[in-house]
């Protein structure tokens, strides 16, 4: 029983919610970009977050083939999902048959789709995870292609759900906390950086997000002790334009950090094509805690939504904003 | 222990504990002690932790803790770690410091103004110690750097190093594992890899540990990195 992969675009990997235990090693925690999608998915698979890896999609989009029976999810802010050709929302979970394909293409926003399937997977954990981080050849496989084949036992079907709520990430403001060098920066510099409108540079990847806009000062230099680096640390250079470190981040960095986005706010620039104007929104742990909680009600709330007639207007569940938007 | 550590909250799942803004020894004694003391308590809901000079992060799983009891535990083991390297092992390491291996050595050697056999002694002489790993896998950021070794990072990274290469720039010392484009010089190249990825801690020295490098022929390197490749620690306890 075998999944095979017939085409990949670049940087296409098996992840699922990184590596722990090991960044004191330098290993890198990676795994997947939105944790919102990825969860939601494992959700509508039935899985615990973690049990099983997802292929995460990029913008090549990909296409699968089943040499058996299995229930699949596919889970995107935008992207298209194709069955056999049919085409179905962005986030949907399907049967398919020994030979059926399936497509997964870029649409009209998002950066990541998200694949998993009823199934286990004939892989070994690589340090605990089945996440893939590329740049230093830690994880299971190596970036999928066209001809990889991995075997696979599928679990029982699942009912198909092809009317799903359109998963909908909201505006394109961060909530941050303040960073541990935020003393690197002087009051002005700090305004700024809540103040001032960020577009998301091209050179973004799954280390980070480069924003570009008027630089920030630096009140004393722009060299620090290296230190640990959380998912979502604001790191700003000497060049004074922010980078927003992500999944595939190094474990240690050496220039200041100005704030920490929270994290259900993460999937909001993971999300984003560069071009997008982002907003950071200074807010307290407690405002980071409240998103967090109110973001795992609407993620509930999303996977047992009875099933709409029309996917794409009638609803749309924001799972970012929640109640407490703002501070 | 001295209290003079703050902690900050790194958004909703992990935390910052700064022990000091300098490297000084007493201040990353101190830290790695924190670390030993969290990897040893094994506090409820921390799912990974990482000491760097100064500093340790720990990142927890919010459904199952928060920050205000992370930080009470770690208060906690702040007053109570003793910031004696106990466990800390010293460490022979073979190295080959040929051409041939080391890339760099006679660019680096011109920029210092010394012979390669001078900058070979200088690197061999001394007595480094892991001070953190950090930037990738396995990568040891190693303390004990003698000054006549100093020079700038390149101005620009360059395509990847050698895997396990004895690295200086910074007036710091490094080791590092699998190769990746750096600004740094390469004056060698360990025969003990330090990262070990099929085994459980998947490095072969703890931080804390301190290294020694003997430099061996270019065919005797070949020879015990090949046993290294194969399993054997080729590195040895001193």
């Amino acid at each position: 029983m075998t999944l095979i992969i017939n085409k990949a675009g670049p940087l296409t990997t098996l992840q699922d919610l990184g590596r722990s235990g090991y960044l004191r090693y330098g290993v890198n925690q990676s795994g997947v970009m939105d944790t919102v999608a990825a969860r939601l998915c494992w959700g509508l698979l039935e899985q615990t977050p973690g049990e099983t890896p997802l292929i995460e999609v990029p913008l090549g989009g990909l296409q699968i083939q089943l040499a058996c029976t299995a229930s699949v999810a596919v889970v995107s802010t935008g992207f298209s999902v194709l069955h056999n050709g049919e085409p179905h929302g962005a986030s949907v979970r399907l049967t398919l048959q020994a030979g059926d394909r399936l497509d997964i293409k870029a649409g009209a926003s998002g950066q990541f789709a998200y694949l998993g399937l009823h199934a286990d997977w004939a892989i070994a954990p690589v340090l605990g995870a089945f996440a893939t981080h590329l740049r230093s050849g830690v994880g299971p496989s190596g970036a999928l292609k066209a001809g990889d084949r991995f075997a696979i036992t599928p679990r029982a079907t699942l009912p198909e759900r092809t009317k799903l709520p359109a998963l909908d990430h909201g505006e394109n403001t961060l909530r941050a906390v303040a960073g541990p060098q935020q003393d690197f920066f002087d009051e002005a510099a700090v305004a700024q950086f809540y103040d001032q409108a960020w577009t998301l540079d091209a050179a973004s990847d799954r280390m980070a997000s480069a924003l570009r806009g008027d630089p920030l000062n630096h009140l004393k230099g722009f060299d620090i002790l290296s230190d640990g680096i959380a998912f979502g640390a604001v790191q700003v250079p000497g060049s004074g334009q922010p980078f927003v470190l992500m999944a595939d981040r190094g474990t240690t960095g050496g220039y200041p950090k100005i704030a920490t986005v929270i994290s259900s706010d993460l999937p909001r620039i993971a999300q984003a094509r560069p071009g997008t104007v982002m907003r950071f929104n200074a807010c307290t742990l407690e405002h980071a805690n409240a998103a967090r909680h109110a973001q795992t009600e609407s993620m509930k709330a999303w996977l047992s939504a009875t099933d709409t007639v029309d996917t794409q207007t009638l609803m749309s569940h924001n799972l970012i904003s929640g109640v407490t938007d703002g501070t | 222990m001295l209290s003079t550590w703050h902690a900050i909250p790194l958004a909703d799942s992990a935390v910052h504990i700064e022990i000091g803004r300098s490297p000084s020894p007493d201040i990353q004694a101190r830290t790695r002690a924190l670390a030993r003391a969290i990897s040893e308590a094994k506090l409820p809901g921390v799912i990974d932790h990482l000491p760097s000079y100064a500093a340790v992060l720990l990142r927890y799983d919010p459904d199952k803790t928060d920050y205000a009891s992370v930080v009470e535990r770690v208060a906690t083991l702040i007053e109570s770690s003793s910031s004696a390297d106990a466990h800390a092992q010293h460490w022979r390491v073979p190295a080959c410091y040929d051409p041939r291996v080391a890339q760099d050595i006679a660019e680096a050697a011109d920029l210092l103004g010394l012979s390669t056999d001078a900058l070979v002694a200088a690197h061999t002489g001394a007595r480094f110690e892991i001070a953190l790993y950090g930037f990738a896998p396995g990568w040891a950021y190693l303390n004990g750097c003698p000054d006549a070794l100093s020079l700038p990072r390149r101005k620009q990274p360059r395509p990847p190093t050698p895997d396990d290469a004895l690295m200086i720039a910074g007036g710091q010392a490094m080791l590092t594992a699998r190769s990746m484009p750096t600004g740094w010089y390469v004056i060698g190249r360990s025969a003990q890899p330090p990262l070990a990825l099929e085994a459980d801690p998947p490095v072969c020295f703890d931080v804390g540990d301190t290294l020694q490098f003997e430099a061996v022929s270019f065919d005797d390197w070949c020879a015990l990195y090949a046993r290294a490749q194969a399993g054997e620690r080729v590195a040895t306890p001193a």
